[in-house]
């Protein structure tokens, strides 16, 4: 159990404890005295609920924030493995790789391994 | 509530444009020779274009060789050979639009293939062999009234 849910458990019993402390102070005092006790117990028990909110709302936010950043990844790399172009060579000799470059603002295909072509072939 | 049915309707005619726009594609097929010195630069008009080969492969000069250009229906497939010693097959997918399968071959023999989204104003560089003192390159574009025209 970590620290957090010690600390809760620890407010909720202390949230009983000062409830059944108004419930005892009910019945013993007189009206004087237990409107002071009531309103005093009163005050702490919405300081502990206040506290305790504000634990949920920031546990909230954090899975929220969490969440979002993940979702924010997983389109990230998935666009971006999903629109760079895929090659592969049957030839063990040439090693071919797919890429986007954002330099170049293009989409390429690094291939290499091949034959050296010389000036003397005829290439057009 | 008019508000979210605009922006209903204006989805729905983007994704049908979209869809459309998938169906068929004008790619065009650029064999490039990129080299420091002693060849006829003949991109002189494609700034743009050059900054990428640049960035990419370093060279001053980049002349066109050749360039072939189809009209690719959805499912369909076409041969481009911008010069006879390399011929690319490229087949549209019937299933996902805009997804095109390739195949390059040097004289008929099978070098290299693959798939790629061709994207408006995005070139899909293949590097190509070493050839003289510089190297080839192959360009694909779709619809880029900006790529190299064919050489005169």
């Amino acid at each position: 159990m970590n620290h957090d849910a010690m600390e809760k458990d620890l407010q909720s019993a202390e949230i009983q404890r000062l409830k059944e402390e108004l419930g005892a102070l009910a019945q013993s005092r007189e009206p004087a005295d237990y409107a002071c006790e009531c309103s005093w117990t009163r005050i702490r028990t919405c300081l502990l609920e206040e506290s305790r909110s504000q634990d949920i709302h920031l546990w909230r936010w954090a899975a929220i924030g969490s969440c979002a950043a993940l979702v924010a990844i997983l389109s990230l790399t998935k666009s971006g493995s999903k629109d760079a172009p895929f090659a592969e060579s049957r030839n063990p000799q040439i090693w071919v790789s797919g890429f986007h470059s954002s330099p170049a603002q293009a989409d390429v295909v690094w291939a290499t391994g091949y034959d050296y072509l010389p000036a003397s072939y005829p290439v057009k | 509530m008019r508000l979210n049915f605009l922006a209903c309707l204006a989805l729905l005619t983007t994704l049908a444009g979209s869809l459309q726009a998938g169906d068929e594609a004008v790619l065009r097929i650029s064999l490039i020779h990129g080299q420091n010195e002693n060849i006829k630069d003949n991109l002189a008009d494609c700034q743009k274009f050059r900054e990428s080969l640049t960035k990419l492969f370093g060279y001053q000069h980049y002349e066109c060789l050749g360039t072939a250009s189809a009209l690719i229906p959805r499912g369909g497939e076409a041969v481009f050979e911008p010069t006879w010693a390399f011929q690319m097959k490229v087949r549209s997918d019937a299933e996902v639009a805009n997804l095109f399968h390739y195949e390059l071959f040097q004289e008929k023999k099978h070098l290299l293939g693959g798939k790629f989204i061709p994207k408006d104003h995005i070139p899909f560089i293949i590097r190509g062999p070493q050839y003289n003192q510089g190297i080839l390159i192959l360009v694909v574009y779709k619809n880029d009234p900006t790529a190299p025209a064919p050489p005169k």
